[in-house]
């Protein structure tokens, strides 16, 4: 295997503003192929916004993004050029995102849903024998082999939701982003898809994961960064930010999950416990 | 005793086959219409969301046919087309002043629902990489046609009440074909509740017909 440091993700000096609203200041951030970064931090404090610029979902005034060494997106004081929206979408669809609210398309089976990028969007088609062949191997390694011809509507939100990564996954992602993918899921429906996360991890994706659920952070990160007010205040191994917090910020928000989180874990580490 | 408010259903009875023809016109005018307002329609709907002329000659058109009565829209082609010598049948003329006033309540129709599906939808699109057009062709519009099917039956069973109108170009349709019979005798009240059972009875199978259709596309949310 490879073992260079390659950088699939930097981000240098990155700036974004709702109209007066700074929403992001100058971040900086690294992400190295095969590692997962967790992006932790309090509601409005910018985590969807960095997520949504990295897809290029979301135009910014400054700064840039390379992915793969290749330089994305930018814009001058101006804003005068612009990449071709046709490139842009050539290369957001190597970047898998998947949704807080899942997203999926209601008019199409769990089957059609997974096979429409391949088939129809991806820069090289791939035939339709072939990408359903790629569909139900996604949805066997996600668990959902017999979904194959539900609607969205009929599965529960855990299911939806590891349909949505077995879309994005169809893509054949360098990278894939994940916000807050069990915000609105049923507590009991959480574990079966940080499962396959988790799994996902150990393969190997490149992946940037908001989330809340700080035993993700802990088993499957490889860097946890605490976002506050748009900035990158702390960043570093999941246990040195997460048990060795430095600032009062993260201290504060780190204590909102203690009873719920950290203590539980504590007494019983994530891979022995069954999550319920 | 009082003989003219004696409803003659023989009458009525014994001209029916004479309707035979003028429902297949009523018939032929309202699926070639239809057709092709539905058509007009999403183009117009598309041009509406569009940006600078094109949503400007689109919100024009719309306005204007919302907001004339359909009766002068039918007189104005037929009597106007001609003048840019544009020469076509009564019956052609008919189809297409209705599709031009019906296209534009689709376009309306279709507008609705077009903005009604999630933003999140189009962004799930995207972020799978599709072009704009794609993300509205593979995504939007499949679940903007479904949430419109119940008023777009709707408008189809206005339409086929509009069809009633081209009588007065002379097509032998429903309601002029009442009109002609109830000139020759004296039985007009009973030739109008025979057309309007007609029309109703016509209405009824649409709507059959389309609820049908929308419990076959339904999406459930
Ligand atoms: N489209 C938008 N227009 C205006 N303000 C926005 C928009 N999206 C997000 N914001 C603002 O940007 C800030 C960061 O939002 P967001 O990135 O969603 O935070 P987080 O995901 O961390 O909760 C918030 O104050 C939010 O209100
Ligand atoms: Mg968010």
């Amino acid at each position: 295997m490879d073992r260079l440091p390659e950088t699939t993700i930097s981000v240098q000096n990155l700036h974004k503003s709702f109209g007066d609203l700074h929403v992001l200041k100058s971040i900086d951030l690294d992400v190295h192929r095969g590692e997962v970064v967790v992006l932790i931090g309090s509601s409005g404090s910018g985590k969807t916004t960095l997520l949504r610029c990295l897809n290029f979902l979301a135009e910014y005034e400054q700064g840039q993004i390379h992915i793969d060494e290749k330089l994305m997106w930018y814009c001058d004081a101006d804003c005068r050029q612009k990449r071709p929206t046709k490139e842009i979408a050539h290369d957001r669809a190597a970047i898998g995102m998947v949704f807080q609210s899942f997203n999926l398309f209601p008019h199409r089976t769990v089957l059609e849903n997974i096979i429409l990028g391949p088939t129809k969007v991806k820069p090289v088609r791939v035939p339709k024998p072939e990408a359903t062949e790629q569909a139900m191997a996604l949805l066997d390694r996600v668990g959902l082999l017999e979904k194959a011809d539900a609607y969205p509507n009929t599965l529960s939100g855990g299911q939806q939701q590891r349909v949505a990564i077995a879309r994005a996954l169809a893509m054949e992602p360098k990278v894939m982003l994940f916000d807050e993918v069990t915000s609105a899921l049923d507590p009991e429906l959480v574990g079966e898809v940080l499962n396959v996360m988790r799994q996902l991890a150990r393969d190997g994706m490149t992946m940037v994961v908001v989330t809340h659920e700080i035993h993700f952070a802990l088993d499957a990160a490889d860097k946890v960064i605490f976002l506050d007010q748009g900035k990158i205040a702390e960043q570093g191994p999941p246990e040195q930010v997460l048990f060795h917090p430095q600032s009062s910020r993260l201290k504060d928000f780190l204590r909102r999950f203690e009873e719920m989180t950290l203590l539980s874990w504590r007494r019983a580490p994530p891979g022995e416990k069954a999550r319920s | 005793m009082n003989a003219h408010l004696r409803f003659d259903l023989d009458y009525i009875l014994r001209h029916l086959p004479d309707f035979g023809p003028a429902i297949w016109m009523a018939v032929q005018i309202l699926v070639l219409a239809s057709a092709i307002a539905l058509i007009w329609g999403i183009f117009l709907a598309l041009a509406r969301l569009g940006r600078g002329p094109v949503y400007w000659a689109a919100t024009g058109y719309i306005e204007l046919f919302r907001n004339t009565p359909l009766l002068v829209q039918i007189y104005f082609a037929f009597f106007g087309l001609p003048v840019f010598g544009i020469f076509l049948s009564p019956f052609a003329t008919g189809v297409l002043a209705l599709a031009a006033q019906h296209g534009a309540f689709f376009a309306e129709i279709l507008r609705g629902t077009i903005q009604s599906v999630q933003a999140q939808q189009r962004e799930a699109g995207l972020a799978l990489g599709m072009m704009p057009n794609q993300a509205m062709r593979y995504v939007i519009l499949p679940q903007a046609f479904r949430d419109a099917i119940p008023a777009s039956g709707n408008q189809v069973v206005l339409l086929l009440q509009d069809t009633a109108l081209v009588s007065t170009i002379g097509v032998y349709e429903i309601t002029k074909t009442a009109y002609t019979l109830a000139e020759r005798s004296a039985a007009s009240f009973e030739m109008f509740v025979a057309i309007g059972v007609i029309y109703l009875v016509i209405s009824g199978l649409m709507s059959i017909t389309l609820r049908g259709i929308e419990s076959a596309y339904r999406i459930v949310r």
